[in-house]
């Protein structure tokens, strides 16, 4: 797609080729799996088969004996700690005390010289377990006769965002509410109303890498090297659990394969840390593919919604209320069930909104985050229900879209709290419904669909950077952003290289380690390019500043008529290699210059990391399918997803993010479901669980990169690679709903689509709710 | 467990040698050739053969596709990927392109065989169900010699073949006549994965009537299903969609799906009938060159 290239940058702007592109297809770099301490011990995880059950006894004696079994850790070996952590609630364990919540818990450990001496000493555990009933389904959890899966007070993490948790309602862990206006009252004249139930499937993020820790505990510190997303918050949370000031805990994050928000906040540090204290060595864990498949996934929803719209098409009402499948543990539940909520209004003029979201303890392994959280989850069903008023309405859906839509600097929130409209929606689903064919003519088996939505993206604004030239002038840029795929180095190293006036050739970009890494919250909610970079580029600046500094005292003239280019200093004809700079800086062949940079919130102190947001990502698509009624099968013939992302820094990154999105959204619609039964993962290998493959891919993909130079980044920029993904199911579904065939479960399995052409069929089907 | 129990390995360097090995070794010992689906049941420890005998090094003697006048034979080590491209085979069974372009993905193609498809007998496997349409016969050679076994034969049981210990499936015969067509259908989950259901057909149609026919589907029963009734309905008759559409209700009768993770039993019978009738459209297309 046609890329509007930035002017008067040089380094920003460009596609450049990814820094650490050489390393990974030669297979030199490193993952925390390849690595290896001096005296490292192999740990094995022993997991509870049953979903819910008290554990009676557990004898490791045998595994204990066996030679080069190191340590078997327990739940009674973490007495003298607070053994709860989740940086939202603290409600789990590090191993399971007494009691196990699902099917995969840890429930023993084994630190031995190698992995299949661990892996034999496992099968020498004897764990007596009583079953518990199974609350294994939302709707079991919320029968009043249910049994509680956790009780007493609530303790609120170190991170949970959220302002105001409030108190546990049965199994309900977690509510949210959004109330604006008379529904009721609003919506009695209305002359088109929508309602419905939908129904999510639980869905994992699939990250190539699985779930791998080494964690090295010494009575004063703690060393962990690890697949993780925010290591920041990660060595919070081991110091909190450990008593260890935070500069005690040490992370060390080299190249992730892959996140997509299954590696986000704190996962198997604590139960490695835990193993290597008692065993007195390093000890690494490395999951296999079903054991991080029960470490994190996408909550699953059951969601009813009621839209109402007047004889026109404009929009009154709206009021939904949803369940989300937590699993036994929080994880990050609250804050994908507040950003679920305010997916729900959808970009939209209301009279009047009710939202109410439940967040639900299940035994069923945890739920966080999964890209684009709670916007995946809301849009599909909230988009759905506008085309079904416009099909009833008799407009346009993409007229619906024009007269309903907010403008940019229209408030967002229903109640008109937080970050007014950022970005020109009209414009963004227009092109993007361009792209499918939009007003060609079409066959009886083909529709179009189009979706917009919101995700609050950025999390809290709160990234530091360092900048250090050194004395030959090369550069590194000391950032704590994960390189887990998406390209922060590359991207990083361009800003750095942009204020430095130099090429980003000669900038090193460093994996985070919490002993040097100056803090950066975290690598998710789209907010390593606005805002890790934002304090790249200040931390440059500052360095920038030191050597135009220099220069001038070199040059004797004003600051502001040194120029920064080509890696040198230069005032008319007069030139200065960097490293002569710093050299006449220190009057020495050596010395540095480092610099710092800061981002942190303007205003806004509920402690509610949402209430800004930094920035509204934009969710939009438009999709074109063939449906094949005989076999239920639905073709993707066209697909459009737009990266609305202000400036991109480097324009080929941002359309392979955008394709990336489009790719799992298009996965979670289409083909991902994780099935359980009577509370265990059947399904809990890639064979039987997969991902869309090349094949899969639709004839024609679009990504269309709009540059409105509207973004609070370095350059006017913004994140991307969220947004498509919550956009894409939605205009699936409504793509489909435009061929005949409108459906309100996940996924679009050829037998579900069928059945619901039979059920269509049907001559007493009772489809129309008005 | 992610790693295979302990095995003995080795890496036979003639077919004669190998069926020596197999005699003498009995039933611990297996045959592994692409080994896409035997060494993940060995992971799983589905499998715990105590001997391998792998017959990779056997290709000068076990990897062709030729034409024999009268019949196409293909040696057992034939890889997937090479019956994909075979013009020989495009030429006379289309079926097999058909087929080859749905099965798993270029890394399976590249190692698979169709000697392991076969022998591996999964009920969901696909070039079965192409053997059984075109009326493929066995090769299997023994210490004692070889016998020629049709696909009827072939597959016992699920995962179960007439190869019996000591055996080694080493050819593939398909026999040629005049007026031939044939195609496969195919509805899976997703690119790459095994079929909710498929459908292979072949057809030799002789001035306007079909002459023979031969149907097999996959994923439908306990083994492959060779759909002898429907078989009998179209013999002798003049093509018509009316007829296929009626072929296709018998497969949806003759076929006895169970439930697994791909699908439920009326799904797929449903997917029988369908797609019975979509490949004998396309194999009678194929054989009166009216492909669209």
């Amino acid at each position: 797609m046609t890329v509007v290239t930035g002017t008067g940058t040089r380094e920003v702007g460009r596609s450049r080729t990814r820094l650490d592109a050489r390393e990974k297809l030669r297979g030199e770099a490193m993952f925390t799996g390849d690595m290896e301490v001096p005296g490292m011990l192999y740990g094995r995880v022993l997991r509870s088969q049953h979903p819910h059950a008290e554990i009676v006894s557990i004898n490791t004696s045998a595994a204990e004996r066996m030679p080069g079994v190191a340590a078997v850790l327990v739940g009674r070996d973490l007495l003298d700690i607070d053994p709860y952590y989740g940086h939202a609630i603290k409600d789990r364990p590090i191993i399971a005390i007494e009691r196990v919540r699902f099917s995969g818990e840890p429930v023993a450990a084994v630190a031995a010289e190698d992995e299949a001496t661990a892996e034999a000493a496992l099968a020498a555990i004897e764990v007596v377990y009583e079953e518990l009933p199974l609350v294994d389904t939302i709707d079991k959890a919320l029968d009043p006769a249910a049994p509680l899966l956790h009780e007493g007070p609530i303790r609120p993490g170190l991170f949970h965002g959220l302002g105001n948790l409030g108190e546990r309602d049965g199994n309900i862990g977690y509510r949210y509410r959004l109330d604006s206006g008379d529904v009721a009252g609003e919506s009695a004249g209305a002359a088109f109303v929508t309602e419905g139930e939908y129904l999510f499937p639980a869905v994992y993020q699939y990250a190539m890498e699985t779930h791998s820790v080494i964690a090295d505990w010494k009575p004063n510190e703690i060393a962990i090297w690890a697949s993780c997303q925010h290591p920041f918050l990660v060595q919070a949370e081991i110091a909190d659990l450990f008593g260890l000031p935070i500069g005690a805990v040490r992370i060390q994050v080299p190249y992730l394969g892959g996140g997509f928000g299954s590696k986000s906040y704190t996962k198997m540090e604590p139960l490695t840390v835990a193993l290597s204290r008692k065993a007195r060595a390093p000890v690494k864990i490395v999951n296999r593919v079903d054991e991080s498949m029960v470490t994190s996934r996408r909550h699953g929803m059951r969601c009813w919604m009621r839209t109402t719209a007047d004889a026109d098409g404009t929009l009154l009402t709206r009021e939904s209320r949803f369940w989300l499948d937590t699993g036994a543990y929080m994880d990050n539940g609250p804050r994908v069930t507040a950003t679920a909520a305010d997916s729900a209004p959808g970009p939209y003029r209301w009279r009047a909104v009710h939202i109410d979201a439940m967040c639900v303890y299940c035994n069923t392994a945890p739920s966080g985050s999964y890209r684009a959280f709670g916007a995946t989850h809301l849009q599909w069903v909230a988009e759905s229900q506008l085309d079904e008023l416009a099909r009833k309405a008799g407009i346009d859906p993409l007229e619906m879209r024009r007269r309903n839509l907010l403008r940019p600097g229209e408030p967002v929130r229903p109640d008109g709290s937080g970050k007014p409209l950022d970005a020109d929606l009209i414009g963004d689903v227009e092109r993007a419904a361009a792209a499918v064919g939009w007003d060609e003519p079409k066959g009886p088996l083909v529709g179009r669909g189009v979706s917009v939505g919101l995700l609050a993206a950025g999390a809290h604004p709160v990234s530091r950077a360092s900048v250090r030239m050194r004395a030959d002038g090369s550069v590194e840029v000391s950032v704590g952003t994960t390189e887990m795929g998406q390209g922060p180095r590359t991207v990083m190293a361009q800003i750095a290289a942009e204020e430095l006036g130099c090429s980003s050739d000669r900038v090193r970009v460093l994996g985070a380690d919490t002993r040097f890494t100056p803090y950066d919250r975290s690598t998710g909610a789209s907010r390593s390019t606005t805002l890790a970079g934002k304090a790249v580029q200040n931390a440059a600046a500052a360095v920038a500043a030191k050597l135009r500094e220099t220069a001038c005292e070199v040059w004797d003239v004003a600051s502001e008529l040194i120029e920064l280019r080509d890696g040198k200093a230069a005032y008319g004809d007069l030139e200065m290699e960097f490293s002569e700079v710093i050299a006449k800086r220190f009057g020495f062949t050596g010395g540095e210059i480092i610099e710092g940079g800061e981002v942190r919130p303007m205003g806004g102190d509920t402690g509610s990391y949402a209430e800004g947001p930094v920035f509204w990502e934009v969710c939009v698509a438009a999709v074109e399918v063939e449906v094949d009624p005989e076999l239920g099968k639905v073709n993707v013939t066209r697909t459009a997803t737009v990266a609305d992302v202000g400036r991109a820094i480097n324009p080929l990154l941002v359309e392979r993010q955008d394709e990336g999105a489009f790719m799992q959204g298009y996965g979670n619609a289409m083909f991902e479901e994780m099935v359980y039964r009577d509370g265990e993962l059947i399904n809990d290998n890639l064979l039987e669980y997969r991902v869309p493959r090349i094949q899969d891919l639709p004839r024609q993909m679009t990504s269309i990169v709009v540059e409105n130079e509207d973004g609070p980044g370095p350059h006017g920029a913004k994140g991307c690679g969220e947004g498509a993904l919550a956009a894409v199911p939605a205009a699936i579904v409504n793509a489909l709903g435009d061929a005949g065939v409108p459906i309100t479960q996940l996924p679009l399995t050829p037998e579900r689509v069928w059945r619901r052409l039979q059920d269509l069929s049907e001559p007493q089907s009772t489809e129309e709710l008005t | 467990m992610q790693t295979p129990a302990s095995f003995d390995y080795e890496r036979a360097t003639s077919v004669e040698g190998a069926i020596a090995s197999l005699a003498r070794l009995g039933p611990e010992a297996r045959v592994i050739a692409g080994g896409h689906s035997l060494l993940p049941m060995m992971k799983l420890r589905l499998a715990q053969p105590e001997h391998l005998i792998d017959i990779n090094d056997l290709e000068a003697e076990l990897s062709y596709i030729r034409d024999e006048g009268g019949e196409i034979a293909i040696g057992a080590l034939t890889r997937h990927v090479d019956l994909l491209k075979s013009e020989l085979l495009a030429q006379h069974f289309p079926v097999f392109r058909d087929a080859e372009e749905v099965i798993a993905d270029p890394v399976v193609r590249n190692r698979g065989t169709i000697g392991g498809s076969l022998c591996q007998a999964d009920p969901a496997e696909d070039l079965s169900a192409v053997c059984t349409a075109v009326k493929a016969k066995a090769v299997i050679r023994g210490t004692d010699g070889q016998r020629v076994v049709p696909m009827d034969e072939f597959h016992v049981a699920p995962y179960m073949t007439a190869v019996n210990d000591g055996e080694l499936l080493t050819e593939i015969r398909l026999p040629l006549f005049p007026g031939a067509g044939s195609a496969h259908e195919k509805v899976e989950r997703r690119a790459g994965d095994w079929a909710i259901a498929a459908a292979s057909a072949a057809v030799w149609v002789d001035r306007s009537t079909i002459h023979d026919v031969g149907i097999g589907l996959s994923a439908v029963g306990l083994t492959t299903v060779h759909l002898k009734r429907a078989e009998e309905l179209l013999r002798g008759k003049p093509p018509s969609e009316e007829l296929f559409q009626q072929a296709g209700q018998v497969a949806s009768e003759d076929c006895s799906p169970m439930a697994d993770g791909r699908g439920p039993v009326d799904y797929k019978r449903h997917l029988a009938g369908v797609l019975t009738k979509r490949a004998l459209s396309r194999a009678t297309a194929r054989a009166l060159k009216q492909e669209a």
